[in-house]
């Protein structure tokens, strides 16, 4: 499959998911579920698993998934990513079942990932420290050995659905080396906090573990391993999002370019507002190019480094998407800073994303390391 | 959904033809190995089997395939060490190639296409005026028809390659009392004509890669004559569109061009580093890839379809990024930069061949890169109203014939 060309199936999935998406998430639905519990519609995320079948698009066909990839997961992304859909895809599917495929133990794993792929359990991947920090070398969970097990201490922040999540995967460390456990949330001394998140419509929690009972998944120590894979698939999945929401950003920028008037003449007309259009354009074609070119390395290695190219794809994006969305509430005026318009939903999820699983900022630094310093 | 998402292309299709387009280029390289074969017998060949612009028609250069699938054949072709004819020959090769076959005279297309290629004839652009540069279709240029030929008056200016041009691209009016777009024809113009006198133009960085091209009387057969009297504009869109994707398609190489430079300088003087450069520079790496990326995705995308505004992203971010990378490497620099490797043009106008990089010259060149072509804020407005449909500026000129517009 050549890069960049989408295959016919993946138009037409693109286009059904589109709809469903339409359907599921009007933005009145998004600010109902931004009020709810958990943050999302149970029923949407099993009729996803069920009906459409799209949550197990990157899982191989041995443990019930379509066996195709990451170029898939990032189309079904993107049009999340148009509507602000509230739901646990990023936690569930692109870093949950990710982990889950690269920890090899054949047990847990097959049971959960079935559960997962159907949308029956919403899963949570803990790999933070206590204040919130992706994936540190020394975390804040330590696992000790007991009788029957392993129990687990510490405490975890800015877990992704981690009050939600029927089942956590929780990142902590052995005296082999930091290792991935199945926790379950109700077991006895797990407890979970929601935090009041900038961006309401992704929720995350600080899961704090007391002598919990976890199960090994994978190999003990190789923990780290997994989270890796699964942060490079969570990296591209918030990319192709981030292409999603500011495409739509700059779609209602636009419509509303043409339609509102000032001086008698709608404002897109005047060059102010018009260039910065054009600029918001450019910013998200090049979001979309490197979003895409990371999906398209994950599942190809012959595309491009791809360390690079994810990397790449966070920094080009992020950027681009606060840039956008800043830029429609210019374009916007006043109402463009209001509860009741669209654009604040978009605002919080670009500033958080930027964010999350390290953030642009690590991403920044990784790419600096791999291209500049490296070269010399 | 917006007017950018993927062009709709047959994937069968597309690889039957990629198939033929690679099966071709792989077969010119092994009968005519351009490392030992002459420059121009290899071109022959080269457009002899349909490998100079493979969306043309065969016997003309082309072999009738979609235009992405050129990227395949120049990566064969040039990877093999053949010539890059887009360097030998930019006007003729990115923008005259492609306006002659849209536009010309079957007759015309088989005279023009083949000399253009194996670069037998070198080609200018006569475009812009003294009174008519971003709006181009002011220009005053005139020709007026006698005895089924065209006599041409006026000035140009910023003609790229006029000293060694054989052909011309001209735009010239033809009804002053027409509306300006309306007035314009589109001619092909023999710069031997002895009406025809360019003048270098020396620039900042001390060169003349430009020219002025005083045109006193010079005659055109009006066979030579590309698109309908009066239809001029159209036939120049085919041009600027074309001329933006040459400019702005870029390479498909991660770190080659300014941004090549720049890594380059950075490789090399670790004694220059900063961290607040190191920054900079990774910033400057960011959109230099993305833009790349976009370049390639467009062509992936593009399919059949011509050369259109998207071509603008690309000239657009190109120019606005190589004066950055520039500007950055100035900074690095610092009081070496000050040093200039010499102001003297050489005979030809072409600039001086330095060791390494020669930063101080090219970031006075890149000055031109948001003019030159189109400036930034021209392609800003064609991003934002021929892609996101933005209404057009105000006009003044609108319906008024040329001679009863403002002009200076």
């Amino acid at each position: 499959m050549a890069e960049f060309e989408f295959t016919e199936e993946q138009r037409d999935m693109r286009a059904l998911v589109r709809t469903f998406c339409a359907d599921a998430w009007p933005e009145t639905e998004v600010r109902r579920l931004m009020d709810t519990p958990e943050g999302f519609d149970r029923e949407v995320w099993r009729r996803l698993g069920g009906d459409l079948g799209i949550l197990g698009l990157a899982v191989p066909e041995e443990y019930g998934g379509e066996g195709r990839g990451i170029v898939d997961l990032a189309i079904i992304a993107e049009e999340c990513g148009r509507v602000v859909a509230c739901s646990p895809f990023l936690s569930t599917v692109a870093l949950s079942a990710t982990a889950l495929l690269h920890s090899a133990d054949e047990g847990p794993r097959k049971a959960l990932l079935t559960e997962i792929i159907t949308g029956q359990k919403v899963v949570a991947l803990a790999a933070t420290d206590a204040s919130g920090q992706w994936q540190p070398a020394n975390g804040s969970v330590t696992a000790a050995q007991v009788s029957d097990g392993w129990t687990l201490t510490g405490a975890q922040s800015h877990v992704i659905d981690g009050a939600a999540a029927d089942a956590l995967l929780v990142l902590a460390q052995t005296p082999s080396g930091p290792t991935l456990f199945l926790v379950d949330p109700s077991a006895p001394g797990v407890t979970r906090e929601p935090q009041t998140t900038l961006d309401q419509t992704r929720r995350m929690a600080v899961v704090t573990l007391r002598d919990a009972p976890g199960t090994v998944v994978g190999a003990v120590g190789g923990g780290d391993e997994a989270v890796a894979k699964a942060r490079d698939v969570g990296a591209v999945v918030l990319a192709a999002e981030a292409v999603g929401g500011s495409q739509r950003l700059l779609d209602i920028s636009v419509e509303y370019a043409k339609t509102r008037l000032q001086f008698g003449r709608p404002i897109g007309g005047f060059q102010g507002v018009k260039h910065r259009c054009a600029d918001m354009l450019v910013a998200v074609e090049d979001a979309r190019s490197t979003a895409y070119h990371a999906a398209w390395a994950l599942d190809d290695d012959s595309v491009d480094d791809a360390r690079v190219a994810v990397d790449l794809a966070t920094v080009v994006t992020a950027d681009a998407y606060r840039r956008v969305a800043k830029d429609t509430v210019q374009v916007h005026g006043g109402i463009g800073f209001t509860w009741e318009h669209p654009t604040h939903l978009y605002y919080k999820r670009a500033a958080s994303d930027a964010a999350l699983l390290g953030g642009r900022a690590a991403a920044s630094e990784r790419l600096a390391a791999g291209v500049l310093d490296a070269a010399s | 959904m917006s007017a950018l998402t993927t062009a709709d292309s047959e994937p069968a299709q597309q690889s039957a033809g990629r198939a033929i387009a690679i099966e071709t280029a792989r077969r010119v390289v092994a009968e005519h190995p351009p490392t030992t074969t002459p420059r121009r017998e290899f071109m022959e060949a080269c457009f002899d089997a349909g490998l100079a612009w493979i969306q043309f028609p065969k016997g003309l250069g082309g072999l009738g395939l979609e235009p992405g699938l050129q990227a395949d054949v120049d990566r064969i072709l040039q990877g093999a060490g053949g010539p890059v004819p887009f360097a030998l020959n930019p006007m003729g090769y990115g923008m005259a190639g492609p306006t002659v076959e849209a536009h010309g005279s079957e007759d015309l297309k088989r005279q023009l296409l083949r000399p253009l290629y194996i670069c037998d004839e070198i080609w200018c652009q006569l475009f812009s005026e003294p009174g008519a540069g971003s709006d181009l279709a002011g220009l005053a240029t005139s020709a007026v028809q006698a005895d089924g030929e065209w006599v041409i008056n006026g000035q140009k200016v910023w003609t790229s390659a006029a000293h060694k041009a054989r052909r011309a691209l001209l735009l010239a009016r033809t009804d002053p009392g027409a509306p300006k777009h309306r007035g314009l024809t589109y001619f092909v113009l023999d710069m031997h004509d002895p009406g025809v006198e360019v003048r270098p133009l020396r620039q900042m960085t001390g060169e003349a890669e430009f020219n002025e091209v005083y045109i006193r009387d010079a005659h055109i057969p009006d066979a030579h004559r590309l698109g309908d009297v009066g239809e001029g504009w159209r036939v120049a869109m085919t041009t600027l569109m074309n001329e933006r994707n040459a400019i702005g398609g870029g390479s498909s190489l991660r770190g080659s061009g300014s941004i090549g430079s720049a890594l380059r300088l950075w490789k090399d003087r670790p004694d220059l580093r900063t961290p607040a450069l190191r920054e900079r520079l990774l910033s400057l790496f960011a959109r230099a890839d993305s833009s790349r990326l976009t370049g390639q995705r467009h062509r992936a995308e593009r399919g059949d379809a011509a050369a259109g505004p998207r071509g603008s992203i690309g000239k657009l971010v190109g120019a606005e990024l190589n004066q950055d990378v520039y500007e950055f490497c100035m900074d690095m620099l610092g009081i070496e930069g000050t040093i200039y490797s010499g102001y003297q043009p050489r005979p030809d106008g072409t600039p001086e061949p330095t060791d390494g990089e020669d930063f101080a010259r090219k970031f006075l060149r890149s000055r031109a890169n948001t003019i030159e072509g189109g400036t930034s804020e021209v392609l800003r407005n064609v991003i934002g109203e021929r892609l996101l449909g933005l209404s057009g500026d105000i006009r003044v000129d609108i319906g008024k014939a040329w001679r009863d517009i403002p002009r200076g």
